[in-house]
């Protein structure tokens, strides 16, 4: 086995900047990057001479986005890698920072995820293996499909599943960085025809563009260069996992979530109760439902009796998706995790403004990419 | 009858005879079966592809979930997934015949006479509540 985050040198998120995410417009990458950096910058209270490496989650953009990008904040020649992860991109060059700084190989490093909405190239598709469905299986039918699973055997309605829609808009119209910025009642929600299943437009995520930026340091930089220590946030667990095989019809995206998060939170000491904020991938409504009951926030079957309780807004039990989610804030790729970090710090610094999750100290960001992987971090306040 | 050509070759058999069969392969190593076949090696013990052996799977099983597509150039269809007697759960096109599937109905799997790409008639593999 090898070691765990914490069992390196502290982890401290110190600035975070975010480009609002938005419908694909003449805006170049280089210009969301750079916003979404220099808004890290002046967040954390750093100049980029300072920033030792950097990581750029990306999975539409193509070849050498890094320093296409930052070469505009003086060239410093410091190491720049992309990284693609599918939907956990921005996820795991945020990890990668972490990694970079926890190892001691830098004292600050960058995470930004940025991306455009291209057609990507997949993989999968390229891997010569046929199946009896074809192009009819996109990611809606497949969670449509699990809503229908899941709705069959915990009795749950279609009316209920599209309430997460109508929390996560509710959250994502006080966030001036989201894509979807006006709040939806049910009626909104079921307003349209499915586009499978039970699952309609305002269920499903919007794929946009944007970018986000977070920046880490260790101790020894905060020191060194008087960053306010009582606005960071440490990152106590980084856990990134890739599905196995599961038996029989089990739901493997649930699976990967529930293995991943229960390793996330045991290397963070913490346990779910712990947990003030979660930034959950709820690129389709029911996979809110679906993740936290696999995270074990609550028990299988009870995440929707719990949503229409009020358990998971904003001054709820545990504030699920206070940005709105990539629902409502959307999912742009690369920026998705990196974004998701840059609320939960917000929240944990007391930041969020009309989105305040009263007294939060601690949080967890999930992300889910198709293959698939899984990533999550448990970050809490400064003490 | 006539022999239609398969849409997909390597998955079943498509002579016409009652019972199709779906071409799945199960690992000599470590007993995992799986559906679709492929020959790269077995996932859940990395044995190599020459011992991922051939077995034909009943076209029976049992609906775990279906869904209606609406929003597809192909629409509309039904999807549904179906843990086969075999092992396997497997993700295939759905015949309702005007019927509303609920999880847990007997499937059993049919062929399918549609217009091939280029006009010819083919099969395709489906599945149809097994009373049906
Ligand atoms: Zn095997």
């Amino acid at each position: 086995m090898g070691a765990a985050l914490r069992d390196l040198r502290p982890v401290h998120v110190v600035g975070v900047g975010l480009h609002r995410y938005q419908r694909g417009s003449d805006t170049t990458f280089v210009t969301l990057g750079l916003t979404a950096v220099r808004g890290a910058l002046t967040d954390a209270g750093l100049d980029w001479p300072e920033v030792e490496a950097a990581y750029t989650g990306t999975a539409l953009l193509g070849f050498a986005v890094g320093r296409t990008m930052l070469r505009y904040l003086g060239a410093t020649g410091i190491p720049m890698v992309q990284v693609e992860n599918a939907s956990a991109s921005g996820s795991t060059a945020f990890r990668m920072a972490c990694l970079d700084v926890a190892t001691g190989i830098s004292d600050i490093a960058v995470a930004i995820g940025v991306d455009k909405p291209e057609m990507p190239r997949l993989a999968p598709a390229r891997a010569g293996l046929r199946d009896l469905v074809g192009s009819r299986m996109l990611p809606v039918t497949h969670f449509a499909l699990l809503a229908d699973e899941y709705m069959h055997r915990y009795g749950v309605t279609p009316e209920q599943v599209a309430l997460v829609a109508v929390k996560n808009h509710r959250n994502g119209a006080r966030n001036p960085f989201a894509h979807r910025q006006k709040e939806r009642t049910l009626d909104d929600v079921l307003g349209e025809d499915p586009l499978a299943g039970v699952l309609t437009r305002l269920q499903c995520c919007p794929i946009g563009e944007g970018a986000a930026a977070v920046i880490v340091a260790s101790d020894s930089a905060v020191e060194r260069l008087g960053l306010n220590r009582s606005r960071s946030v440490q990152v106590l667990s980084s856990v990134l996992a890739s599905e196995r095989v599961y038996p029989g019809a089990a739901n493997w995206d649930a699976e990967l979530t529930r293995e991943t998060t229960a390793c996330a939170l045991a290397e963070a000491g913490i346990g779910t109760a712990d947990l003030d904020v979660i930034e959950v991938h709820d690129a389709f409504s029911i996979e809110e439902l679906i993740y936290l009951e696999a995270m074990g926030v609550c028990g299988q079957g009870e995440a929707a009796a719990l949503l229409t309780d009020g358990a998971w807004d904003i001054g709820g039990r545990c504030a699920v998706s206070p940005s709105g989610g990539l629902l409502s804030m959307g999912h742009p790729i690369g920026p998705t995790g990196v974004g998701q970090v840059v609320e939960i710090t917000r929240q944990l610094r007391g930041e969020a403004g009309d989105r305040q999750h009263p007294g939060a100290r601690t949080g967890l960001a999930h992300m889910v990419g198709v293959g698939a992987v899984c990533a999550v971090h448990v970050l809490r306040t400064a003490e | 009858m006539t022999r239609r050509v398969p849409v997909e070759p390597t998955l079943y058999d498509a002579d016409g005879s009652a019972a199709p069969v779906l071409h799945g392969r199960r690992c000599a190593s470590c007993g995992h079966a799986f559906f679709p076949p492929q020959g790269y090696g077995c996932e859940a013990c990395g044995a190599l592809p020459e011992l991922l052996a051939p077995e034909e799977m009943p076209g029976a099983g049992t609906l775990v979930a279906s869904v209606d597509v609406r929003s597809h150039p192909l629409a509309p269809f039904t999807v549904g997934i179906i843990a086969l007697d075999a092992g396997p759960a497997i993700r295939a096109v759905i015949e309702t015949q005007g019927a509303t599937l609920t999880p847990g109905t007997r499937m059993r799997a049919t062929l399918v006479a549609t217009d091939g790409r280029d006009g010819s008639e083919v099969s395709e593999l489906r599945f149809v509540a097994a009373d049906s």
